[in-house]
């Protein structure tokens, strides 16, 4: 997939997507593999983003600005036994951001069906 | 070990390989970021570590690799020299599992048979038999 210059691709649209939708339930942090099953329910897909591909994808996103992570505190996972996550969350950039990609993909989609339309005389 | 343990431990030794020699706080993100996925997977709805988890497992790792690739390209702090060592390896990791699938599918062939040769049986007829021997003369006196 060939990026735009300050574009998004459909993978990081959709990871925002998912942070914003957690975000309007009131959940503000979420870890890699919460958003892996986020996105294989709204894509409808049994199989969950390829490693590589998601942290990938999020480690961009953060390095844009529009995600800032941490870890979370060791005391947490080492009462519950397992390892510790690593915890992102949307930036107001990055709220920012999904405004607009959502805005640029609306206009895209207008120009579409505006070019499939048949012309009538 | 279920299969689940076993592509688990794949993926660890994937992660383990793309990230050596980067810097300690780059690897151990990664490193910890894949173990904390493995580990939500696992206990998520209890599962039972059965085959199909274990190959949906190696499906994500598998789809992820050429990224894994361009993330290792990215980073380039370790130079080209340590992004060559991890193309060499996954190269050589290749090649050795094709080898091995080659080696224990192949159908071993049996040499191929003789060429025929015709053989024609037949009696020669029999030798002729010797000429008898010469009479014998007596040896007479001359006075």
């Amino acid at each position: 997939m060939r990026r735009k210059p300050g574009g998004l691709v459909p993978l990081e649209i959709a990871i925002c997507t998912c942070a914003a939708n957690l975000l309007v339930r009131g959940t503000r942090e979420f870890h890699g593999y919460e958003i892996a099953k986020r996105l294989s329910d709204v894509a409808d897909h049994k199989l969950l983003t390829a490693y590589g591909t998601l942290y990938r994808a999020l480690g961009r996103l953060e390095s844009m600005g529009l995600l800032e992570s941490r870890w979370e505190d060791p005391e947490v996972p080492a009462r519950e036994n397992r390892p510790g996550r690593r915890l992102y969350s949307l930036t107001a950039a990055g709220e920012s951001a999904l405004d607009e990609a959502r805005k640029a993909e609306a206009a895209t989609s207008r120009r579409r069906v505006r070019r499939r339309k048949p012309a009538t005389a | 070990m279920t299969p689940l343990d076993g592509a688990n431990a794949i993926v660890r030794a994937w992660t383990r390989l793309y990230t050596w020699r980067l810097p300690a706080f780059t690897r151990d993100l990664r490193r910890g970021e894949i173990d904390s996925d493995l580990w939500e997977f696992e206990h998520d709805s209890e599962r039972d570590g059965g085959t199909v988890h274990a190959i949906h497992v190696l499906t994500r790792l598998v789809r992820g690799i050429p990224d894994d690739v361009s993330w290792r390209a990215a980073q380039l702090t370790v130079g080209i020299i340590g992004l060559r060592a991890v193309i060499s390896i996954a190269a050589a990791a290749v090649a050795v599992g094709l080898l091995w699938i080659y080696t224990t599918t192949r159908v071993v062939g049996l040499p191929a048979p003789a060429p025929l040769v015709r053989v024609d049986l037949y009696a020669e007829p029999p030798p002729p038999p010797p000429p008898p021997p010469p009479p014998r003369r007596s040896l007479e006196r001359t006075p």
